[in-house]
């Protein structure tokens, strides 16, 4: 290097060392974390809670998207009005495509909701992410059968048109789940068109399909229906995509060590 | 090597000492929890609306407030408060504030924050204003 150079660069050590020392003489003083932190750390967990609260109540909706991880969804029952659907592919962060069914409703109730998706922890090793709101989920389906009863013994209700009736149930607008596998016993379906070209089913459901999602193309197969119902409805599926907002009466989130399936939602649920 | 160790250590020992370390590290560690569980593409991201971009701006913001709390102090006032209000935030915008501890880490980062600066020095060991103790007070 030339003299000047190295003249630059004793300069700049200099001033670094300069520095250090003046940081390290202020370090003398004695500075830390004071007592008022108290304050806005009690208003904000006591906000926390009350907010927890609110959407346990069923009163404060919240914006729930989830990721690329695959992960099991459990009701008891699922009443949803104007839905359409239409097969597609689901790009994942690895890179590789899997085949999904997109299904949108536009308006769903929901009788109970256990999400469970399992993760790798680094020192814990496998845990359990349970997402529990609405009445208890059962531990099995009959998917010979609707539902009558929920996880916790208690029946559940329907008029004629197997409309659930009564309970404190979960209710979601512009509901969108992208899934490998829905499983379910279909209660009084009403006004469904298969085979209709999958480039207009949304617009007869009266749904738009959410922004970044696949289009469809025409001529695949579609299908809309006016009225679903499925009872006992497990599913593998992708993500839920709420354009609306839901409400969540009963929230538990809980993270539970171990491999946990649908026969926990009950215990989880209780406890 | 071992005067290059302990010139580093004592550097390290004075930046901590200096700014809210701590507090800036639980900001930190709550954006980068916020945007993990919100982690969707760029095109998602851009064009996907609020849903899909509320991850990025909470716990980007979150992150922010962490660096400058540990590259600018002279901001923390506010910014400890801005800290906790985005974090109430991100539970109801984010998939519940990370599954909860995005926002539980970031209410902690951010009073830290705030409530960093000088405190009184410590009295002597022993030195308790009570009269009579005989027992030593550990400092």
């Amino acid at each position: 290097m030339t003299s000047r150079r190295l003249g630059l660069l004793a300069r700049a050590q200099r001033e670094a060392a300069h520095r250090a020392a003046a940081m390290a003489a202020r370090a003398e003083t004695r500075r830390g974390t004071r007592r008022r932190a108290l304050v806005p750390l009690a208003g904000g967990f006591a906000a926390l809670v009350a907010m927890f609260q609110l959407v346990s109540s069923n009163v404060l909706a919240v914006n729930f998207t989830t990721s690329n991880q695959e992960f099991q969804l459990y009701s008891n029952y699922l009443q949803g009005a104007q839905a359409a659907g239409f097969l597609s592919t689901n790009d994942t962060a690895s890179g590789t495509d899997n085949g999904v069914a997109e299904l949108g409703i536009r308006s769903a109730k929901l009788a109970g909701l256990c999400a469970i998706a399992h993760e790798q922890v680094p020192v814990v090793g496998e845990v359990t992410l349970m997402i529990i709101a609405g009445v208890p989920v059962r531990s099995s389906f009959n998917t010979g059968s609707n539902t009558t009863v929920d996880g916790a013994g208690n029946p559940l209700t329907y008029d004629a048109n197997g409309l659930l009736t009564g309970g404190n149930h979960i209710t979601a607008s512009n509901l969108f789940i992208n899934s490998r596998s829905l499983n379910g016993f279909g209660n009084l379906i009403s006004g469904m068109n298969l085979g209709q070209s999958a480039d207009t089913v949304d617009a007869t459901a009266g749904i738009t399909w959410p922004a970044g999602q696949t289009k469809p193309d025409a001529g695949d197969f579609g299908l809309t229906v006016d009225r679903i119902n499925v009872g006992g409805l497990g599913g593998d599926t992708y993500g839920i995509n709420l354009q609306g907002a839901i409400t969540l009466p009963n929230l538990k989130i809980k993270v539970v060590p171990g491999h946990k399936t649908q026969a926990d939602c009950p215990t989880q649920a209780a406890g | 090597m071992g005067a290059r160790t302990k010139a580093a250590w004592a550097w390290f020992r004075a930046f901590r000492r200096t700014r809210p370390f701590w507090g800036g590290l639980w900001c930190l560690a709550a954006g980068a929890w916020i945007i993990r569980s919100m982690f969707f593409s760029f095109v998602l991201a851009v064009s996907g609306g609020w849903s899909y971009s509320a991850g990025y701006i909470l716990g980007g913001g979150l992150v922010l407030i962490g660096l400058v709390a540990w590259f600018a102090p002279h901001y923390r006032a506010l910014l400890g408060i801005m800290a906790v209000l985005l974090a109430l935030a991100a539970f109801v915008a984010a998939n519940l504030g990370g599954y909860l501890l995005g926002s539980v880490l970031g209410i902690l980062g951010g009073s830290m924050v705030w409530a960093w600066g000088e405190k009184a020095p410590r009295r002597a060991r022993g030195g308790r204003r009570r009269a009579g103790t005989t027992a030593p007070t550990a400092s």
